[in-house]
């Protein structure tokens, strides 16, 4: 029995200890987790979506987070060019759930459809593969899943689809 | 990984530059250190959650940070020599009534300054009524008065 007046209460200090412990394992975990890019953000959680013909690409961020900015990295092969110009095509879901704020380069115009928004751009005939840029801010958490194709004209034209998980 | 590294930047340089602006700065609640502890929080929020406002980046950029300081306060305890670089080492600034004024003036106390803390912590008076005054590692000054005869 201590001498003092102290309100001591040993058996609960000892499961606050134990219980900090643990507390600090999770923390190390969760850090760990971030490092390797499980909340997005970082060098592993961007992803390739490839058409089956190999002439459409695209570069996303497979997690990523609210307000978090995210790029949608396009690219295209120089045979998809159509009389001087790239139609490109993203499902209307997807625009809708990903807010697109900067096209890059900027679209000559802008095509509703059933479902989908097919951007035309101006293409110069190139040797190499063409590039676009999306700058997209997640609108919702969750998952999403997104399609983008090319509109060459051809019956089963090139289609992509991906999945993006947001967190809050 | 990228909310990992903004916040051990931002972590490490506070840490460096508030051990270096000396002892005094986090301990006085005069206005103008108040002051700036404000903008430093303000300058540092904004450098840390850039355009990202989701609650994900906030809870992990906590919960890093956090961890980061359960981490430096269990090396500073197995290794005394980290505890010491880190936190700062104690000084005795008045020895036995005299004021030394040599470590003083690098410590950037004055006279005042230790009789405040003799009046506030101890109800003293005069000078010659401390023995010895000593700035802790936190930048107060304790104060060990003369033994009454």
């Amino acid at each position: 029995m201590p001498e003092i007046e102290v309100a001591e209460n040993l058996k609960l200090q000892r499961k606050h200890w134990r219980i900090e412990r643990i507390g600090w394992c999770a923390i190390l975990l969760i850090v760990l987790a971030e490092v390797l890019g499980a909340f997005g953000g970082g060098p592993f959680s961007t992803a390739m979506a490839v058409s089956p013909n190999g002439s459409l690409s695209a570069e996303y961020a497979r997690l990523s987070r609210m307000t978090h900015p995210s790029l949608l990295q396009v690219r295209i092969d120089e045979s998809a060019v159509r009389g001087g110009e790239v139609r490109l095509w993203l499902s209307r879901d997807y625009v809708d759930d990903m807010q697109v704020q900067q096209v890059t380069p900027q679209p000559k115009s802008i095509e509703i459809g059933t479902g989908r928004l097919t951007y035309m751009f101006d293409a110069a005939p190139t040797s190499g593969p063409l590039r676009i840029t999306f700058a997209l801010q997640a609108q919702r958490m969750g998952k999403i899943r997104g399609a983008a194709g090319l509109d060459s004209g051809r019956a089963g034209g090139t289609v992509i689809r991906f999945s993006q998980f947001i967190f809050p | 990984m990228d909310i990992f590294l903004r916040a051990l930047c931002i972590y490490v340089f506070l840490l460096v530059i508030l051990r270096i602006s000396g002892k005094r700065t986090l301990s006085e609640t005069t206005a103008f250190d108040f002051v700036l502890l404000l903008i430093i929080a303000e300058t540092t929020q904004q450098a840390l959650l850039g355009q990202d406002y989701s609650i994900t980046n906030a809870l992990l950029l906590i919960a890093t940070l956090v961890g980061f300081d359960i981490l430096l306060s269990i090396v500073k305890q197995r290794w005394k020599t980290v505890e010491e670089i880190l936190d700062g080492v104690p000084l005795v600034i008045v020895e036995k009534g005299r004021p030394l004024m040599e470590r003083m003036n690098k410590a950037r106390v004055d006279v005042d300054d230790v009789l405040s803390a003799a009046r506030e912590k101890q109800g003293l008076k005069r000078m010659e009524q401390i023995e010895y005054a000593v700035l802790e590692r936190n930048g107060t000054i304790s104060i060990l008065p003369k033994e009454q005869p």
